[in-house]
């Protein structure tokens, strides 16, 4: 029975008038008809037009699963089926995460009422019902109710933003190449949805191949639209009218990208990148390390070396940087491994890193296939995240 | 904190860097290293506590060093441990700042500096 008739709510603090309360749907779950009736008056002079009636668990699971709910009003006492069988149910169904209960217990139910709670109910009531902690608490629970539905569904649109643009990043990555003679395969891991590196291969119209891999210093949206950036500015080194001079030393290339990147990086975004050009007609690899790991070259014998001169500045920290150039000879049986950092950085969960050492290891033997070394760095990580993007080139003669 | 700022005579500020430069450690670094960056012309940096130094650590001193230049000031890179100074001889930054080995020679290379 209602005892305070007669007092009117007063406005709360808060302001509820956002709350479109049309727009919710509450089910009223009681087994005494005067009850439900008194709830839904109250609901209505609060503004909620959208409410159905249950008059005990089981009727009231059953409107549960099958129709969408804002809120629902649970009395614990019932005949059939509990409201603790109801929320059981629900927590068991997944349900009382989305869907919050506000639950009605009388003045002497203390227990039942915690129990309630920690099944997972939101709130409660106490029977009779003061007008006043009806109001606050309904209320309170939708706009709970909407800020969480409003979350979520803001979170599902970034992540579906987030998915496209993973989607078009590695699609910025070549597939692998293969030919008598050259086998060249590419990896591009970004550590969260997207990231900074970039992983390039092209096979340039004199029969040359051009070879680029960078690393933009940052993570997360900013750097993936650098790495977007770079990747049109390498791409944008054919078809110029001084691509010729450009693509006859790699030093040239890196200078003409790191003029352009240079300016207006105010954020100072800088890029190391390894870019190299190879010839199959003769084996020559022109390369040039703007602030890049230097590659790893396994030759046939099993010896291994490390590009390590052709040093310049990573790109995009001083527009008048210059860089010059090196050359090696890769004769059949050579293979060449470019990496990123976030492979030689890649860190157990105790923070040992993978290293130069492992990645040697790995180069030691035959190797046409970059999955084995990505799988390698995963395993190496035994499912501690990702810090940083992984990418990696390997050029095989 | 893996940051920590000291006056020294002069006009010689210090910055002594410590612990993991990653993306945790850069983002607590990169306002007070802009804030020295713009408004000191005299900075050396003690790297000898640093134990891993990513690129964003990186990116925070060269914002800071360029600042420092512009305003024809010069920054000097001082004591790293191997791996660090690996980190940074790879990336070609100390074509950019010199890197030294103790604070004393760092404070007579910033003396050396043009500007």
């Amino acid at each position: 029975m209602e005892v305070k008739l007669s007092r009117t709510p007063s406005l709360p603090p808060r302001e509820w008038s956002k709350l479109r309360l049309e727009r919710f749907r509450i089910l009223v779950v009681d087994d005494i008809e005067t009850n439900r009736d008194l709830l839904r008056r109250r609901l209505t002079r609060l503004g909620v037009t959208d409410i159905l009636e249950a008059e005990d668990g089981a009727k009231a699971l059953d409107i549960i699963r099958g129709t969408p709910l804002d809120l629902v009003l649970l009395d614990i006492m019932m005949p059939v089926m509990t409201g603790f069988d109801v929320l059981e149910a629900m927590g068991a169904e997944g349900l009382i995460e989305r869907l919050p209960v506000i639950v009605i217990s009388a003045m002497n139910e203390m227990e039942p009422t915690v129990r309630a709670i920690e099944l997972g109910a939101e709130d409660f009531l106490l029977k009779p019902f003061d007008p006043t902690l009806l109001r606050a608490r309904v209320l309170a629970t939708l706009e709970k109710k909407q800020l969480r539905d409003e979350m979520r569904a803001e979170l599902a649109r970034k992540q579906a933003e987030l998915g496209e643009a993973r989607q078009l990043q590695l699609a910025l990555a070549p597939p692998s190449f293969a030919q008598a003679g050259l086998s060249i395969d590419v990896a591009m891991q970004p550590a969260r949805e997207i990231g900074g590196d970039l992983a390039d291969h092209q096979l340039l119209p004199d029969g040359r191949h051009l070879l680029a891999l960078g690393d933009v210093s940052g993570k997360g949206a900013g750097a993936a639209l650098v790495m977007a950036r770079c990747h049109a500015l390498v791409r944008s080194l054919v078809g110029r009218h001084d691509t010729a001079a450009l693509l006859a030393d790699p030093g040239h290339a890196a200078a003409a990208i790191n003029a352009e990147l240079s300016s207006n990086n105010p954020s100072c975004m800088f890029v190391t990148m390894l870019l190299g050009i190879y010839d199959p007609a003769d084996g020559r690899f022109d390369y040039v390390r703007c602030g890049h790991v230097p590659p790893f070259l396994r030759r046939a014998s099993g010896v291994l070396e490390r590009l390590d001169t052709a040093r310049g500045l990573p790109l995009g920290i001083d527009p008048g940087a210059r860089y010059g150039a090196a050359t090696v000879w890769l004769k059949p049986g050579d293979c060449l491994l470019i990496v990123s950092d976030g492979i030689t950085e890649a860190a157990m969960p105790d923070e040992t890193l993978f290293d130069d050492s492992r990645v040697a290891d790995w180069l030691a033997t035959p190797q046409r296939a970059l999955a084995g070394l990505v799988a390698l760095v995963r395993e190496f990580e035994a499912g501690f995240p990702a810090s940083d993007d992984l990418s990696a080139l390997l050029l095989c003669c | 904190m893996p940051i920590m700022i000291e006056e020294l005579a002069d006009g010689v500020t210090k910055i002594v860097l410590s612990g993991r430069i990653d993306v945790a450690g850069s983002a607590e670094i990169d306002m007070p290293m802009s804030e020295v960056g713009t408004s000191r012309r005299a900075v050396i940096v003690d790297l000898s506590g640093v134990t891993f130094m990513a690129s964003l650590g990186l990116r925070s001193i060269v914002l800071a060093g360029k600042a420092v230049m512009r305003s024809g000031g010069a920054l000097v890179l001082f004591s790293p441990q191997p791996a660090v100074e690996e980190v940074i001889t790879v990336s070609g930054i100390d074509e950019l700042f010199p890197v030294c080995r103790d604070e004393a020679s760092a404070i007579s290379a910033l003396r050396s500096s043009p500007g």
